[in-house]
């Protein structure tokens, strides 16, 4: 890794805490009286990655792209329809694609998830003190005054004051009903979070403040993010790497740094350059690469490259032939010109 | 405004929007001055609560009660002459009813739901197109085709028959647009119209807003809180915080001189592409939160949050906005020229 403030990292660079291996999620389509499935929605199309301990691995791509598909079948709350996620527990690696919900209790509490939406994603009929604490309580905390000092402390950590606990979801704004969300995700103290386009429905001050927070976490509590995203700008700030998905596979996953400034998939260029850059003379200084046309419709995947009809390069190749994942320059890419296009990335030119 | 000899199409002075509720009053909008120029976009950028959306709705005098527009003006400029004050007409009149949609049109955040879902896209442009022009039904199905065409919706003659629900997110916000520029409007008021798009569709609405503003030379007035996209289509910047506008100036001015303490702070707080946390750099973020509405702070709306607040100033006496430079404006204390001159020599005396 390119380096950073983070030593932690350094320790623990290279170990998988979990890997996903080819990782399918397929939703069958069903159609007359007898709903036979006449095809499938392959949200989630053969994806392999690993994610290091302690690392931020952002997970970008435009909606229908199937990012929130795969953050959910790592949590298992979807079964995947084919592949292996290897997670590794005290030495041990468990495959958790296919285990029942009761083999699945004791890894419930490694994995937990921040959910979008702060307004939709707590109950509004229950407590602050009880949102936070149901994890708890299901994980084996039952004394009552155990729970109210953890949820105190919890909430402190998140900066809630927690005198409010006794509140209802109402009376918070939508900031520290995120804080509420984060606060709940790491009741029981998980190694992974799944955090889930998790500062998008927040204002730009409130969201710095709530990126701030999840960094000073990650280092307090040794964490590991799977941070799924659509706001690039976001996840070059929090990220050490960036995978970038499209119709439901990973085209290009590298650094950081590498990939904003020398990406190699002419579909992570054109996202970089649709990013509206806070500040006028740049914006208006350069022609910039614009993709036409709609996101590959995961029913209905292209022959070959799925990204060759907007692409501007593609050729023949690419029309008929699928292209593996390679390795260019420590980027692993799934394009069949990597090597020869030459494309413009961001962090160059940036003041 | 002192340099500029052309009059604005739109021009707000003083105007205040309340909502009179059981709980208390509501100053959703509580003294804006804005000039929307022919030709020019404003953008005006601000939080969740700022105001910016009721602004917007208020000169359309579509705030739904119990809010309503109760003091200021906003002089509506028409090409060949002839000025009306929309903060004077009636919200259900007949006048306001031949302005909104003809003269200013407006877009809305999320396509499908301020399309009719149970309609065709086609019926829904022509019933526009009948209700503000003379003309027949043919020649309004033409014209709803060359809209459709315009705002670039691939073989728009087969699309009049298309549901909503058939076309992607993109496309319903390029059928929105070719409603709202299907009357030719003189003013186009845009709120949030990419918030719920993807950035690379964002980028391509954007772009097709600038070429068809080119084209007409109608003015534009873009809410957003994306200063990414202020950046990349604004002429002149207007900071809304607390129903108020706190700086207005250039899109220049705003990016490259912000002055008051607000803009700063939101500026400063957007992850910038290139400026990552491995440079050892922290989001600056602002501290707290926007008040709430019913429990606005005395004195500076921004002072509550403000590094730079000075107690016994800021949070006495609301700031006036006063032009700094030459069209540039901030509502500060600090930086109000009066209050430097006054403040110098004690503070050579200390």
């Amino acid at each position: 890794m390119i380096h950073t403030g983070h030593t932690r990292n350094e320790l623990s660079a290279g170990e998988p805490l979990i890997r996903a291996e080819n990782v399918k999620v397929h939703f069958p389509v069903t159609s007359g009286f007898l709903r036979r499935t006449v095809r499938h929605i392959k949200a989630v199309d053969g994806v392999t990655l690993a994610i290091r301990a302690g690392e931020t691995l952002s997970l970008v791509g435009e909606s229908g792209c199937g990012k929130t598909t795969f953050g959910q079948a790592l949590v298992r709350v979807l079964e995947p329809t084919d592949g292996r996620i290897l997670y590794r527990k005290d030495g041990e690696t468990v495959d958790l694609s296919h285990l029942t919900p009761i083999e699945m209790r004791p890894y419930r509490a490694d994995i937990r998830m921040i959910f979008q939406d702060p307004f939709a994603s707590l109950n509004p009929r229950r407590r602050v003190i009880d949102i936070i604490a149901e994890p708890l309580r299901n994980f084996g905390v039952t004394d009552q005054a155990e729970v109210e000092s953890r949820v105190a402390d919890l909430m402190r950590r998140v900066g809630l004051r927690p005198e409010y606990m006794a509140r209802y979801p109402y009376a918070f704004s939508g900031g520290e009903r995120q804080r509420i969300g984060i606060a709940r995700a790491l009741s029981v103290r998980p190694k992974i979070v799944v955090a889930d386009e998790c500062v998008s429905a927040l204002d730009v001050s409130i969201q710095a403040q709530t990126l701030n927070l999840l960094q000073d976490l990650q280092e307090e509590f040794d964490l590991t993010y799977l941070f799924i995203s659509h706001d690039l700008g976001v996840v070059e700030y929090i990220s050490d790497r960036v995978a970038v998905m499209y119709a439901g596979r990973v085209v290009e996953l590298a650094t950081t740094d590498q990939l904003f400034s020398r990406p190699r998939h002419p579909y992570t260029a054109a996202l970089l350059a649709s990013v509206p850059r806070p500040d006028p003379r740049l914006a208006r200084s350069q022609k910039r690469m614009r993709l036409k046309g709609e996101v590959a419709d995961p029913a209905n995947r292209p022959v070959g490259c799925a990204f060759h009809p907007r692409c501007p390069f593609a050729t023949d190749l690419c029309r008929t032939e699928d292209p593996a994942a390679k390795d260019v320059n420590g980027t692993q890419v799934a394009c069949h010109h990597a090597e020869n296009l030459d494309l413009k990335g961001v962090t160059e030119n940036a003041a | 405004m002192s340099t500029t000899s052309e009059t604005p199409v739109l021009s707000v002075r003083g105007l205040k929007t309340h909502f009179h509720l059981r709980e208390g009053l509501i100053k959703a909008v509580d003294g804006v001055d804005l000039d929307v120029r022919r030709g020019k976009t404003l953008c005006v950028v601000g939080e969740s609560g700022s105001g910016k959306s009721m602004m917007a709705r208020s000169v359309l005098q579509i705030v739904t009660p119990p809010g309503r527009v109760v003091d200021g003006s906003m002089m509506f400029s028409r090409d060949g002459g002839g000025s009306v004050d929309i903060a004077a007409l009636d919200p259900t009149g007949k006048e306001i009813r031949a302005i909104r949609g003809r003269d200013i049109a407006m877009i809305f955040q999320e396509p499908m739901n301020s399309l009719s879902p149970v309609h065709t896209v086609g019926d829904q442009l022509v019933e526009k197109i009948l209700l503000h022009h003379k003309i027949g039904t043919k020649a309004a199905i033409e014209r709803t085709v060359e809209a459709l065409d315009r705002v670039g919706i691939p073989d728009p003659r087969r699309r009049l028959a298309a549901y909503p629900f058939e076309l992607s997110g993109g496309m319903r916000q390029r059928v929105m647009i070719a409603m709202a520029l299907a009357c030719r409007p003189a003013m186009l008021i845009a709120d949030e119209p990419t918030t719920a798009l993807d950035v690379t569709t964002q980028a391509n609405i954007l772009e097709l807003m600038r070429t068809l503003q080119d084209e007409t030379g109608m003015a534009v007035m873009f809410i957003t809180h994306d200063l990414g996209v202020v950046a990349e289509i604004a002429d002149e910047v207007a900071v809304m915080y607390l129903g108020q506008v706190v700086e207005r100036g250039s899109v220049e001015d705003i990016f490259y001189e912000p002055q008051h303490p607000y803009t700063l702070a939101l500026l400063a707080s957007i992850p910038k592409l290139g400026a990552r946390h491995s440079t050892g750099k922290r989001l600056t973020a602002i501290e707290g939160m926007v008040p709430h509405p019913l429990n606005r702070p005395t004195g500076c709306p921004f002072n509550t949050r403000c590094p730079e607040a000075v107690a016994g100033l800021c949070d006495r006496a609301d700031p006036a906005l006063k032009e700094l430079r030459p069209n540039h404006f901030g509502a500060c204390h600090l930086r109000d020229p009066q209050h430097i001159k006054s403040r110098n020599p004690v503070e050579a005396g200390v």
